[in-house]
């Protein structure tokens, strides 16, 4: 006579939790798809960059950029780094990362990173503050915008940021910062150079750094 | 009692359960009486009789479905299977939508059991030496590796070319990208070549570097640049490099 073993709720519960996490490790590990949290593929972006294990500092979500993606800067003792990572249907994905090498001395490291959706485009200048004597950064820089002729510019937009030690982010007793901005940019755009300049509290410029056109992605 | 009564009665505790459980439960009471029953009809009881006596002696029905209550706790071990079911599915999806992705898994293999000497800056010519070698450093969570060292001409002069790959320390990880370009082959003088070739995936990473030598040369110098500091492996030439 056979016998038909009933499973206890709790066992069948278990069963299939144990056969979830198998695929999913599988996925995860040799398809390398099927990220179930945005910080899984920070971490790859931070495998693929060569940083080692980095700590979040702030992230940045958007959504009248991108309803699907967020930009982390995340940091060590060597590097600051921002990337970002999109929701996909094969779950979230990896694939943009720029890191900020700050292990020689420098009162700055700072880097910007422009990022195109269609029409609209996202630009961040971010960075890392080691000068003690900086209490104060001003961030300012252009971009031209091109409509159908590309030759033609069809606008600039000058900006401007300056941000205090309130808007600072603080993480494992160092200092960093990021800023961003949001722009049209029609048929495409061209950064001008952006330059970062820290004061100390006297207004005195203690710092300067000449961003030039940094890392520029263009996100599906 | 019949015995549709009977497991009517056991399964009115059991008001929770879905209809796939109860189902089960049922199935698993019946072929419970069946056993009991078997011994009796081989003894010669009737069908009817075996049947009564066994359900009498199961006990009270409601208090067997009492019992049988507690191996189905509350709805959250439920709803965590479901999840899990869901969870299974979509991640089952996922792999076949991202079959291609099984590339990957396949480079993390190769370069460690055969990295691949297709990666190349152009020939050299007059090859006199080619080396297979073993030298590999820790970077991070990825291992460098140089595995082919060769000597012949390259741009009108004597040259050493090597190549070297780069993968994580785990089977199908991620390992950091640019090899080629954070890379750098140094004879003993401190030259370099003026090319480099490579390539790489998410799994595997191939460069090649050639260096300019000269008779008596005994070695050349791998150089990474990694984020916190670089990475330097001497390889040695072949045959300790003793050309005319």
């Amino acid at each position: 006579m056979r016998k038909t073993k009933t499973l206890s709720r709790r066992r069948r519960t278990a069963r299939r939790v144990l056969i979830a996490l198998a695929a999913l490790f599988l996925v995860n590990h040799v398809f390398l798809i099927g990220l179930l949290f945005p910080i899984q593929a920070i971490r790859r972006n931070e495998e693929q960059a060569g940083t080692g294990r980095t700590a979040v500092v702030c992230r940045d979500w958007e959504p009248n950029f991108r309803w699907n993606f967020l930009a982390y800067l995340t940091e060590n003792e060597n590097v600051t780094m921002l990337s970002g990572t999109r929701l996909t249907y094969l779950g979230w994905m990896d694939g943009f990362g720029f890191p900020l090498d700050c292990t020689e001395e420098a009162p700055m490291h700072c880097g910007m990173w422009t990022m195109r959706v269609g029409d609209r485009m996202r630009l961040y200048v971010f960075g890392r503050i080691d000068g003690p004597d900086i209490v104060r950064l001003k961030i300012q820089g252009s971009w031209v915008t091109f409509g159908d002729d590309s030759d033609l510019p069809t606008g600039q937009t000058e900006q401007e940021w300056v941000l205090e030690e309130g808007d600072w982010l603080e993480k494992d007793g160092r200092r960093y910062f990021l800023a961003a901005a949001r722009a049209d940019a029609e048929v495409s755009w061209s950064v001008q150079d952006f330059t970062v300049i820290g004061y100390d509290k006297y207004y005195y410029e203690t710092a300067r750094v000449e961003l030039e056109q940094g890392m520029s992605s263009f996100v599906e | 009692m019949t015995r549709g009564e009977f497991l009517d009665r056991v399964l009115l505790p059991l008001g929770r359960l879905t209809a796939e459980e109860r189902a089960d439960v049922r199935r698993e009471l019946e072929e419970h009486v069946e056993d009991r029953m078997e011994a009796l009809l081989e003894m010669g009881w009737s069908e009817e009789l075996a049947e009564s006596r066994c359900l009498e002696a199961m006990g009270d029905p409601v208090e067997i479905g009492r019992e049988m209550a507690r191996q189905y706790p509350g709805p959250w071990w439920l709803w965590i299977g479901r999840a899990a079911v869901i969870l299974t599915a979509v991640v089952c999806i996922q792999a076949l939508l991202g079959f291609g992705m099984l590339g990957y898994a396949w480079d993390s293999l190769t370069v460690r059991i055969s990295p691949s000497t297709a990666v190349s800056i152009g020939e050299l010519k007059n090859v006199e030496a080619v080396e297979e070698l073993d030298i590999r450093a820790e970077v991070g969570n990825d291992v460098l590796r140089i595995y082919q060292v060769s000597v012949g001409e390259k741009d009108g002069q004597r040259a050493a070319m090597v190549l070297a790959c780069m993968y994580d320390r785990w089977p199908f990880g991620i390992v950091a990208n640019g090899l080629r370009a954070r890379s750098e082959l140094l004879s003993q003088r401190g030259e370099t070549g003026t090319s480099g070739g490579g390539r790489g995936t998410a799994t595997a990473q191939y460069a090649a570097r050639w260096a300019p030598v000269e008779p008596g040369d005994t070695h050349v110098v791998w150089e990474y640049r990694a984020i916190g500091g670089t990475v330097r492996l001497e390889v040695p030439l072949p045959g300790g490099e003793e050309t005319a």
